[in-house]
This record gives C-alpha cells, structure tokens and sequence, in this order.
C-alpha cells in the first residue's frame, strides 16, 4: 500500500531530514513511527501525504509513484488520505459541524449524506453535542478529537496521524486508540507518529524506528 | 485493498453547483463582515465606473442632439425655381452616375417644405405662405476620394456650373471639426475608461489578496483536504464579481442621478437652439452592459489575483 525505496529528504537549508528510509506498509495494518523530536516522523507524513517530495528514493502510494502525481491528481490523492495534525488546524471561523464537514464538501457529498457522515464521525469522538461550538470553545483534547473526526469521516483508505493522543487523557487515548484500530480492521491502512512508549507497548504493532532521519528499527510484535 | 483511485473526473453536478452557489452566497456575506471596508472599496469602483460611463453617455447624447447635421463631404445643391420636374430629374440621372459622388438625393420643394416643418416648428407660419418659397435640392455625398477641401471646392465649382443650379452649399468645415472633436472626446472617452477599468482591476485585485493573505490557513487546510484550485479559488472569484456588480449598481445610481440633475438645465438650452432634444435616463440594455462589464472586470481582478496569490502558499 505504501512504500518508500531509500528516500531521502534535504530541507532546504540543506539539513538532512531523512536518509534512505526504506519500508513497505500493507493495507489493513497499523503502524507506529517513532523516534525523538527531530528524528523525522513527521517528514515520513508528510511525504505521505505529498506535502513534501523527497530529494532522492522513490514514494509509492496505492500503485502510484507519487513523483509523478500533480495538479488535480494530487487533490484527488489528498482525498484518499485522512490526516490528523498535532496542531489540529481547525477553522475557528466555522463550527465544529463545518469543519469536519469541509473534506465531504470538497469530494462532492451533499446532504443528506454529508450531515449523517459528519454526525457519525463526531459521534465516534464523543462530540456530537459539540457540533455547534466553534473550535475555540473547546480544550485542546476536544480540538484533537474534531480534527481526528475530520480526517476520518472520509474513510479514507490511509489514514496517517501525528500525535493523535499527545492532548488527550488516558481513558481517551485508549478510545482514539480503538479507533483506529476498527480502521483497520476494515481494510485502512494507519501510520500513526508518536513518542509515547507506553502507548506503543500496550498496543503492540508493528513499530518503525526512526533516529536522526534513519530507520533503525522495524520492529514486528507478532 | 484496491489502488487509491486518483484519477480527476467531473464531480457531481448537484454538489458542483451546490459548491457555486454556497461560493457566492458565503462571499457575498464575507463583504458583510467588514461593512465599512466593503462600502469604501464599492464606492472607489463606482466612481471609476461611473466616469467613463458618463462621458461615454454625454458623447453619445451629443451624438444624437447633432445626428441632424449634416456629415463630412455632402453638399447641398439648390436647384433654380425655374428647374421643372423634368430637369430636376435629368440632372439627377445625371449626377447619379457621376463617379465623383458616393450618393445622390433629390428632395422636391415639396419634400424639402415637408422637412423645413418638420425641423423648424414653423408649421403654422409656414402653412399661411401662398406657394412654396423652397426649391428642389440634390443631398450629395462626395466619394470618399474627394473630400479634400480643395476637391470639395473643385466639385461645388463643377456642379454650380450646370445647368438649372442656383447654390451649391459644401461649407461644412465647422461640422467637420466638430465631428473630429467628438471622435476625439470618443476616442479620450474610451482610453480614460480603459484607464479607470484598469483601476477597477487593480482595487479589486488589491482587495482580493488582502483576503487571501486573511485566508491562507483555511486555504492551506482545504488543500490538505483534497480541494482543487479552482475548488480554492471560487469564493474569491465571487467575491470579485459582487464587489465588480455592486460597484456598477452604485455607479448606476450616481449616473442615473447625475442624468436627473441636468435634464432640466439641457433641456432648457436645447429649446434656446429650438430643438426638443432631452435627455433620457440609461437604457435597460446599457444598465446591463455597465453591470456585465463591471462584474468581469472584476471577476478578472479576482482571477489575477487569487492566481498569484494562491501559487504562493506553500503548504507546510
């Protein structure tokens, strides 16, 4: 489903973001990225979701090599893969409803349809009573939580998260956690960033290591 | 699982339309948001609008009052009382096939008396004359080749020296002049609104990219979420056209006041020159034609703007 053949990053002041990473994930999997702040976790999103294009290797997503996919083909890429931000990048001029409503919108979904996937993806999160609050009127957990609404209320076929439970409390987590899960279990393939070791040992995926932009350790609990 | 299907194919038209008129509706309450802004921005496109336009009116309102004279290279040549209709009529066969000339009328006296009426509002007066002090005249327009003075001149000789002509009239120098000063004032007419329409796209274009520079983090985030640039850029260009119409409705407003406050005063020259020219108010059809040019002009803007703009978010 989605691999990456020694792929480098530069930024670019020149600095190393990645070197040589190789990896293959399957669909129906969930996979930790690990590693400290700076080790390149959020480097490997974002080549994911084609934010950034790497400066040498090859990123293949779904059969597609992602150097060759641009204008409305990457729009069209983009649909096919929730993301979850650690800054959450919600619109706070728009309620809670809008904002998990703005990728349906953008993929063509029309009411009725979009009103009941929007209240099923908030009800997932617990905040569905919320749906007219902006997002300012919520904590930072609940704000992770809409974001997380938004990127699944596709059902998109890869869903790619970074530090999807840093805000929340542990009996939330656990619940986000499962979430994901179901995801998939029905097929999705989920890349979730995270330092958080105790999280990682109690789910016991699959975990990529990642140090000073390297992949250090692949590690397979089963 | 299947491959990600990432093949572009036309969205769903109720969605697409849907999409359209959510666009329109949310920029057009967006100008609502900073009312004053809206309104300063409005009013700077409907004085540039507005100008252009009503020179444009006042050039084609003189046009008319003057659509009587007569034009460069035609000469009025008065044929004796004595002329019957017989020679009236050779003469004009005559003249017809001259190569010189591009058109030739003949107006009987009693045509001519008809006109004389007709234009002088003295009907009355002249309906107590005994017989008919108007002779016959040929309406001549010179071939586009002989419209030099001096040809004009050698022409008006050469017909004086027929037969059965009395006058030859070809003095039209201060119709020619005016016509070339009303060319001009077309011509200065269309560069001041192609100036001023220059200036609407600008102020629109400046006003759009204020906007964006608002909107980057919601623009970024709708293409994190899959959204196409023109997906992107449509409530922009919306915005564009509302601030384009809504500037030409006000420019409307002031034209058509500015039309009331001297129909009054033209009317009362006018009657001075005895004529009944008035002026009228803009036509339904130039009325959409204000409000068509001024939503493009700034649609344009808008799509100048939104495109420069936009191509320089980088997503992060």
């Amino acid at each position: 489903m989605i691999s990456f053949n020694q792929v480098s990053l530069r930024y670019p002041t020149g600095l190393p973001a990645l070197n040589e990473v190789t990896f293959e994930l399957q669909a129906g999997e969930l996979v930790f990225l690990t590693g400290h702040s700076g080790a390149g976790k959020s480097s490997v999103l974002k080549l994911m979701a084609l934010i950034d294009r790497p400066t040498s290797g090859k990123v293949s997503v779904g059969g597609h090599d992602l150097a060759t996919i641009n204008g409305k083909r990457l729009a069209f890429y983009r649909r096919q893969i929730g993301v979850v931000y650690q800054d959450h990048r919600l619109l706070t001029d728009r309620s809670v409803f809008e904002n998990v409503a703005l990728p349906l919108q953008i993929a063509g979904f029309r009411p009725p349809e979009l009103g009941q996937r929007v209240r099923a993806a908030l009800d997932l999160v617990n905040l569905l009573e919320k749906e007219n609050l902006s997002p300012l009127a919520l904590s930072g957990g609940e704000q992770q939580r809409v974001g997380i609404a938004r990127a699944i209320v596709t059902r998109p076929p890869i869903l790619i998260a970074d530090e999807p439970t840093g805000n929340l409390d542990p009996k939330l987590a656990e619940e986000i956690m499962a979430l994901f899960v179901s995801f998939q279990q029905v097929g999705s393939c989920v890349v979730i960033a995270s330092h958080d070791l105790n999280l990682i040992k109690h789910w016991r995926k699959r975990t990529l290591v990642l140090r000073s932009g390297e992949l250090i350790d692949d590690f397979r609990p089963d | 699982m299947a491959d990600l299907d990432i093949q572009p194919k036309r969205g769903k038209r109720d969605a697409y339309v849907e999409h359209h008129l959510a666009s329109a509706w949310r920029s057009l309450r967006g100008l609502t948001t900073a009312p004053l802004a809206s309104l300063m921005t409005i009013g700077v496109l409907a004085i540039a609008l507005a100008l252009p336009a009503a020179f444009l009116i006042a050039v084609s309102q003189i046009k008319q009052a003057t659509k009587g004279f007569e034009k460069p290279g035609t000469l009025s040549v008065f044929l004796r009382a004595s002329a019957d209709q017989e020679a009236q009529q050779r003469l004009y066969t005559i003249l017809s096939v001259d190569e010189r000339l591009s058109s030739v009328e003949l107006k009987s006296p009693k045509q001519a008396l008809e006109e004389f009426k007709a234009q002088s509002r003295l009907g009355e007066a002249v309906a107590l004359l005994k017989d008919n002090p108007l002779p016959a005249v040929l309406k001549i327009t010179a071939a586009s080749d002989q419209r030099t003075p001096e040809r004009m001149a050698a022409l008006a000789e050469a017909l004086k020296a027929r037969e059965h002509v009395d006058y030859v009239s070809f003095d039209q120098r201060w119709v020619q002049r005016f016509a070339g000063m009303l060319e001009i004032a077309e011509r200065l007419t269309q560069l001041v609104g192609l100036m001023l329409a220059l200036a609407v796209l600008l102020v629109v274009g400046n006003t759009i990219r204020l906007e964006i520079q608002e909107r980057v983090e919601e623009i970024e985030i709708s293409k994190l979420l899959g959204a196409t640039d023109s997906f992107v850029r449509r409530p922009f260009l919306y915005a564009g056209v509302w601030l384009g119409v809504l500037g030409g409705m006000v420019a409307w407003l002031l034209l058509n006041v500015g039309l009331y406050s001297l129909r009054g005063p033209v009317a009362e020259l006018a009657r001075s020159y005895g004529s009944s020219f008035s002026m009228g108010y803009l036509e339904p059809l130039d009325t959409l034609k204000l409000l068509v040019v001024s939503g493009l002009i700034g649609w344009l803007g808008a799509w100048l703007a939104a495109g420069r703009q936009l191509s320089k978010i980088k997503l992060r």
